[in-house]
């Protein structure tokens, strides 16, 4: 774990020049044209704030690219924050990132993660303000996508996380986000093997269940590299796998919300980019039928005979009728949140058997004609979001008994 | 080195599930035939498995083993056959992994005579220190009335030593030497061993027979005070040195005695409930509940971070110490047909064979330990159902071999079956073949697997741990049936003892309208009602079962406005004092209550209704009570209810004009009938009014209501010819009589004088203000208390043309359409200045161009309030009016409750940004965003010194409180803010506090006519904002304007002009902010009104 102590002496001169920030902003991009980019936003970004706002952009750079220092953003350059891989864990770099937050009387701190190509003025402005301005303690990213983009979340994590935790959050895992000095001093303080394997989903789910503030931020069009559907599997159990040790960690907590409220979301919604990538959905459906011939073994440690019995009506469906329920599907990712915390196999195997099905519902959502514009896509998108809701007593009663005698 | 324990949470213990285990039956890792830390160690993972939090080693120090370790020779060290420090350690670190917390022994009472100390002390001269480490006696005959605990084995307290030539004292056997506390260097030493374990990390400490650690003289040497003393020592070294540690008592006593260990929190955490186990056993096998229910009853309360250790089975015999001699036979005959299978005062078996290996008796036993309020500890082996031996010696029956496998020594060792410690069990119903881990590990339908779902579903829901118990007594004595509540978790627990299937009846009313959730399989089961709720249970079957939802609203549960029924005899006595009290207290008033507009409480959830006092007043029919609300959280609230009854037709009239004022339906000797609201009932309402005219006084039961009437009403006393009731009212109701009266109620009863009451008397009778409405008398209250409280004001009726908002808005509609075509004048544009400062100058003339008359008016308003605040402030001989200096310190603390209110009302407003109409989101944020600014503004300098006096205010000011009169004005109402304490609505205060809530209420009629108006010409809506803000400004300014005339070179006011507009925007901003918070909890879609307001105040 990197602490303040383990900063080379340089960087720690420099955070004693330094000496406080109203803002600190940390990116993992170390090039100078890119960082001359995200400086001269940040100080758009602050330029529409209330009151003056003393910024602190700390980068990967090896150097501190003059170019960008100016009297409002400073910079601080942290190789480490290259290493920091957000899609696992909050790594060593975001803990050194919020120590020296810390160490400088911070108010906020903004983590940008996404491609620099993404990242504009609105975008630092959405995540930095409503906790400069408004005392909210942790802001996600509310981004414009085309609807076949980030699937994954909208398909799994987005419905999940809001039919248990009750907070109608639309990117729970960021993985930009803006947090407040306490929200911070609380990922700091915690001790144990938690608090060194915390991971994205974490975040938004601690937030919650310790009754923080939350808000959502209409960053813009989120850029989001094209999908390798030929390989999902160390995908899902890398995204899947931590979703699941939370829900384990806080079951005595969303076993008892009911229902799901929005969050206060700010700036103007952005339109997503049009079409997106052409999905072939002959491969994924062609996928999930060698799925469902080779993996049965571990789908029936699972799965109910239900669900069984429908996947195998699926595998003979003709493809222009390929159609999978929002009912099965949130009752196929809540069998296997079950499979994960009952430890029936490795959770990696688990999670990796669980590929064809989400290929599966994948098809199925791009089959869907009702999802050829955004407007709809949202529309399909609150549709399963209520399926997992109303599923949701299914995985509570299932969690409590899991006997594995059930239809 | 010292080593942190492993719990975060101080009261850890609260919420654990403790597993007991002797580490030399659990596992054999050495295969030397003997259970050791290297083979726990390999069993932590099926123990974390099993979900258990919290492990309990049995001692496992150095001893020559007489008494299964208990017999101590080495305080500081690992007995040889269990493995090393080392490996004590590796178990310890092993387990805190795995979130588990440790508990070991600290036998304080007694060594082994094997101990070096013993031994020391039996060769040491009598009297010198090492002896002393122990208790001697020439005779054996001291302390004689200190009974004898091991009756089988032991025949008296004291032990001759042929060493040491005297008596040595022990209360267990006699190779356990007790040791003697009354020597400080003993307390030393075991402080000492205290510190050596909790500095290696353990979490816990289990006090071994503490009752026992002092002797004297003349009493039974147990739970002395001295003992108290010397574990509160222990537990100040504990909390000083360690955190999240625990102390575990073993006082196996009475649960009044063993309430001393708790003390105030200061002594031990947790002790040992012994007399409720036996009585589990007792009330299972009699089929009834009441030996459950009987010891609960007398177990006290425990100080909040204390918890009662509860257990089904342990290492010893079911012990019989604490039941009486018929209940300790009755025992015996019904668990121990074999002889040998009794020891001591007790039962030596384990669990499944108590009940005779029966899986519904298991499990519903188990569903009692996990839901009684405590901590559950779990003896090993008893999750898979193991069996005992009876044909083993002293208690070792129940402490054989752990069975893991059907393998050779049930896979506890791979030693030769001759080196155990123990035989393991191997009969063909208990044996390992049959009962083991493993096989009931691969069985979804095992006992094991069972133990880990319910202690799985059991670590879900804190108020097992924490909360309170409460027992419902259904008439069929089979079911034990209990409520326990924590917080917002409510949970029901019903059980069948009996063998046969039980129909139960529950009386569930206080849940009406929750939904029980079945919580094994998250079943929801039908709403709860008034009805009794009916179960139905199998077998020894159990549910449990979550209360889910907030109850409804009463009206809304009953999906019917039909109101409760009463019996009552003859006279209010039954009602208020007889049968008829409790259903009119608990249904019939909590019914009635929330559908009164007066009502305050309608947001809060009522519990029950309590009559406070009570008279009859002339009529046979009427009475003046006086009720206490209770609330399900917060303080209660009182009203004052005059009622009435009414029968046949004038009943009839009633339920059909005013439904809403009937309280319930009653059955009277003289035939059916409502008791209603008093105020329906004319000759109730002439007795009131009576009562005030002549000065009357009515006892009630706890003091005496009186009439006071004023030199006005003493010269008009006839002439009432009819009566009317008023319905607008917020928090009082009114009842006009003829043209010449108002009776004002205040129906929310408070001590004290009413201000209303007390302001107009005092302008009518002593400063001689014309512009309120006469004052002629009251009813007031006295219940013995210094001050009569103001129970009713009578006022003379003013004749009137409606109140000012409502002429304002009709003035504002006939504004906007006129000026809705018009350009807006280029002149008001540029308009910056603030309203003070335009008040200086004159009004310009695209003011007078569009607004019109209505400023003429605002000025008559602004004249009459400044003269009210003159009037207000004549009292100097009158301690109540007298005006007084705003002194430093009333300006903090102002702006300490303006700043608090500031917070509050952006902490709202920020909480529900999200769900404001979409015209209100960019104010919103605009306010929230300047919100520092906002709060710099709320900072007036207190040293000022110039920000004038306090005097006695309208409190409450606004155009609705106002009469148009002709061309003049009548102010009406100084009650307050109803829902304020009243010291706070007489409290003195700057006169600008008035003047502020006016040009808010300015503000809120232009703006909220222009929404209304915008609602039937939406198209116009924008344009007319510029509008609304030049009306609202310039009336403002006239307004300002006369006051200041009318005021001019009063002391109450701020001596400059600078000040004055200081004070006066602080209390503009705290009023719209206040507004913000109204509207947003009542009116969202009008937020925009102090939204905008707000805005619009001047830097």
């Amino acid at each position: 774990m990197i602490e303040l102590a383990d900063l080379t002496a340089q960087t720690r001169e420099r955070i004693e020049e330094i000496g406080t920030a109203d803002l600190v902003l940390a990116t993992a991009r170390a090039g100078a044209a890119e960082l001359s980019r995200i400086a001269a936003d940040t100080r758009e970004a602050i330029g529409k704030l209330y009151s003056p706002t003393r910024t602190l952009l700390i980068h990967s750079g090896e150097a501190i690219p003059e170019i960008v220092q100016s009297d409002s953003v400073r910079t601080l350059a942290m190789p480490a924050l290259r290493e920091a891989d957000p899609l696992k864990a909050i790594a060593d770099a975001y803990r050194a990132v919020f120590s020296v937050a810390r160490n400088l009387n911070a108010r906020a701190i903004v983590m940008l993660v996404s491609d620099a190509d993404s990242i504009t003025p609105q975008w630092i402005y959405g995540l930095a303000r409503p906790i400069l301005e408004l005392d909210f303690d942790l802001v996600t990213p509310y981004y414009a996508h085309a609807p076949s983009e980030g699937l994954l979340n909208s398909g799994v994590i987005a419905p999940f996380m809001r039919a248990l935790y009750g907070r109608r959050i639309q990117h729970p895992l960021g993985p930009d986000f803006g947090f407040s000095a306490k929200f911070v001093d609380r990922l700091l303080n915690e001790p144990g093997e938690r608090a060194r394997t915390r991971s994205l989903a974490s975040i938004t789910v601690d937030a919650i269940c310790e009754g923080f503030e939350i808000c959502q931020a209409n960053v813009g069009v989120r850029r989001y590299p094209a999908a390798d559907w030929a390989n999902q599997s160390s995908v899902l159990a890398q995204i899947l796998g931590p979703l699941f040790v939370e829900t384990e960690y806080h079951a005595a907590r969303w076993q008892r919300i009911r229902g799901s409220q929005p969050v206060s979301t700010f700036g103007e919604a952005a339109s997503g980019p049009g079409d997106g990538e052409a999905i072939d959905v002959r491969r994924l459906i062609d996928s999930f039928q060698l799925g469902h011939r080779n993996l049965q073994e571990i789908w029936s440690a699972v799965l109910p005979p239900g669900t069984l019995l429908e996947l195998s009506k699926m595998a003979k469906q003709p493809r222009e009728h390929f159609h999978m329920p929002d009912r099965t599907w949130a009752r196929i990712i809540y069998d296997f949140a079950l499979g994960h915390r009952l430890r029936l196999i490795n959770p990696d195997h688990l999670l990796r058997a669980m590929t064809p099905l989400y290929l599966a519902w994948v098809a199925s959502f791009c089959l869907d004609a009702a999802v050829a514009d955004e407007t709809s896509a949202a529309r399909r998108g609150e549709d399963l979001a209520l399926a997992f809701e109303a599923a949701k007593p299914y995985l509570v009663s299932r969690w409590r008994w899991p006997d594995r005698f059930n239809p | 080195m010292k080593r942190q324990g492993s719990a975060s949470d101080p009261l850890w213990y609260k919420d654990a599930i403790i597993y007991e285990l002797h580490v030399r039956a659990f596992a054999d890792g050495n295969n030397d035939g003997v259970g050791d830390f290297q083979g726990l160690i390999q069993k932590l993972d099926y123990l974390q498995e099993l979900g258990v939090t919290c492990l309990w080693l049995l001692p496992f120090f150095p001893s020559p083993l007489k008494d299964d370790g208990y017999d101590i020779s080495d305080y500081f060290s690992v007995h040889p056959s269990y493995g090393t420090m080392e490996d004590f350690q590796e178990f310890l670190t092993a387990a805190h992994d795995r979130g588990l917390q440790v508990i070991i022994e600290l036998v304080m009472n007694h060594t082994s005579d094997q101990h070096p100390w013993f031994q020391r002390a039996r060769t040491a001269p009598p009297g010198s220190p090492e002896r002393n480490y122990y208790v001697w006696s020439d005779t054996d005959q001291k302390y004689r009335e200190a009974r004898i605990i091991f009756t089988d084995t032991e025949k008296s307290n004291w032990t001759w030593d042929p060493v040491a030539k005297q008596y040595y004292w022990h209360r267990f056997f006699s190779h356990q030497p007790d040791l003697n506390y009354d020597h400080p260097q003993v307390v030393e030493e075991m402080l000492t061993v205290l510190r050596f374990w909790l500095d290696r990390g353990v979490d816990g400490l289990r006090m071994d027979a503490i009752p026992y650690l002092f002797e004297r003289d003349g009493t039974n040497c147990e739970n002395l005070p001295e003992t108290h003393q010397l574990i509160k020592r222990f537990r100040r070294e504990m909390d000083e040195g360690y955190s999240n540690r625990m102390i575990l008592a073993e006082a196996n006593q009475w649960p009044s005695d063993v309430r001393p260990y708790f003390a105030d929190g200061d002594e031990c955490h947790m002790a040992f409930h012994f007399p409720l186990m036996p009585r589990i056993y007792m009330a299972l096998r009699q089929e009834d509940r009441l030996p459950i229910t009987d010891i609960m009853a007398q177990t006290p309360e425990i100080p909040e971070n204390c918890q009662w250790a509860l257990f089904l089975r342990n290492h010893d015999e079911l012990t019989l110490e604490m039941v009486t001699n018929d209940e300790r036979d009755y025992m015996y005959l019904a668990y121990s047909a074999d002889p040998r299978m009794r020891i001591n005062l007790g039962i030596r078996r384990r669990l499944a064979p108590l009940m005779d290996n029966n899986r519904r008796r298991i499990e519903l036993l188990n569903s009692l330990l996990l839901s009684f309020p405590g901590t559950p500890i779990i003896y090993y082996g008893d999750e898979i159902g193991m069996g005992d031996n009876i044909y083993l010696g002293d208690r070792n029956g129940v402490r054989t071999p752990m069975q893991w496998n059907s393998d050779r020594n049930a896979g506890f060792s791979r030693a030769t079956p001759a080196k155990l410690y123990s035989p393991v069990i191997m009969d063909p119903v208990w044996g390992y073949q049959a009962v083991n881990v493993e096989a009931q590990q691969s069985d979804p339908s095992s006992l094991l697997n069972w133990m880990r779902n319910m202690i799985a579903l059991r670590k879900l829901f804190r108020v097992f741990g924490r909360g309170t118990l409460e027992f419902l007594n259904p008439e069929n004595r089979k079911i034990l049936a209990y409520v326990r509540r924590w917080g917002d978790e409510q949970v029901l627990c019903i059980a069948n003892l009996s063998r046969f299937a039980q129909p139960v009846d529950l009386d569930l009313s206080e849940f009406e309208g929750m939904a029980p959730v079945e919580m094994l399989g998250y079943v929801e089961f039908p709403a709860i009602t008034r009805q009794p709720y009916r179960f139905t249970l199998s077998a020894y079957g159990f549910l449990w079962l979550e209360l889910h939802g907030a109850p409804q609203r009463i009206e809304e549960a009953r999906g019917s406005d039909e109101p409760a029924i009463l019996t009552i005899g003859a006279g209010w006595t039954s009602l208020f004092e007889g049968a008829a009290r409790h259903r009119f207290e608990a249904v019939a008033l909590p019914e009635y209550f929330p559908k009164q507009r007066w009502f305050g409480g309608k947001s809060r959830t009522i519990r029950t209704a309590h009559v406070m006092d009570w008279t009859g007043v002339d009529r046979p029919h009427a009475a003046l009570a006086l009720v206490e609300v209770e609330y399900e959280q917060g303080p209660p609230e009182t009203y004052f209810v005059p009622i009435a009854i009414s029968l046949d037709r004038a009943a009839d009239q009633i339920r059909e004009s005013a439904a809403g004022a009937v309280i319930a339906s009653v059955v009277t000797p003289e035939g059916p009938g409502i008791l209603h609201d008093g105020l329906y009932d004319d000759e109730a309402c002439v007795t009131l009014l009576g009562l005030i005219v002549h000065g009357r006084e009515l006892g009630t039961r706890r003091g005496k209501i009186r009439g006071a009437p004023s030199a006005l009403l003493a010269q008009a006393q006839d002439g009432y010819v009819s009566i009317r009731r008023g319905s607008g009212e917020q928090s009082n109701s009114s009842i006009v009589y003829g043209d010449k009266f108002i009776l004002k109620l205040f129906r929310r009863f408070q001590p004290g004088p009413n201000p209303d009451s007390e302001v107009e008397k005092f302008l009518t009778e002593k400063a001689r203000f014309d512009r309120v409405p006469p004052f002629a008398g009251a009813i007031e209250y006295e219940p013995g208390a210094p001050e009569p409280a103001t129970l009713g004001v009578l006022e003379g009726l003013v004749e009137n043309e409606g109140d000012a908002w409502k002429w304002t808005v009709e003035e504002l509609e006939r504004y906007y359409e006129t000026n809705a075509p018009a350009a807006f004048p280029p002149e008001a544009l540029n308009d910056t200045q603030d309203v003070v400062t335009l008040s200086e100058q004159p009004t310009p003339q695209f003011a007078r161009d569009h607004v019109g008359l209505y400023l003429e008016s605002a000025a008559t308003l602004g004249r009459r309030t400044g003269e009210l605040h003159r009037a207000l402030a004549t009292g100097a001989d009158d301690p109540a009016f007298a005006p007084e200096p705003l002194t430093e310190q009333n300006v903090r603390d102002l702006l300490e409750t303006w700043r608090e209110q500031a917070l509050d009302a952006f902490r709202v407003l920020k909480e529900n940004v999200s769900r404001l109409p979409d015209d209100a989101v960019d104010q919103a944020a605009l306010v929230l965003g300047r919100r520092r600014e906002f709060l710099n503004r709320l900072r007036i300098s207190a040293s000022d010194g110039a920000q004038g006096m306090r005097i006695r205010i309208h409190g409450d000011y606004h155009l609705g409180q106002i009469l148009r009169v002709k061309t003049d004005y009548v102010i009406l109402d100084f009650e307050g803010e109803p829902s304020r304490p009243l010291a706070e609505r007489r409290a003195k205060q700057s006169p600008l506090k008035d003047v502020a809530g006016m040009l808010r209420s300015f503000s809120y009629a232009a703006y909220a006519t222009l929404v209304n108006w915008s609602a039937r010409r939406g198209e116009d809506a924008a344009r007319l904002e510029p509008w609304a803000r030049l009306w609202d400004r310039y009336s403002a300014v006239e307004f300002l304007r006369g006051y200041r005339e009318a005021t001019a070179g009063a002391e109450f006011l701020p001596s400059n002009a600078a000040a004055f507009r200081i004070l006066l925007g602080g209390f503009r901003l705290s009023k719209a902010l206040y507004e913000v918070l109204y509207e947003l909890n009542n009116r969202p879609s009008w937020v925009r009104i102090p939204l905008m307001g707000i805005l619009d105040l001047p830097a």
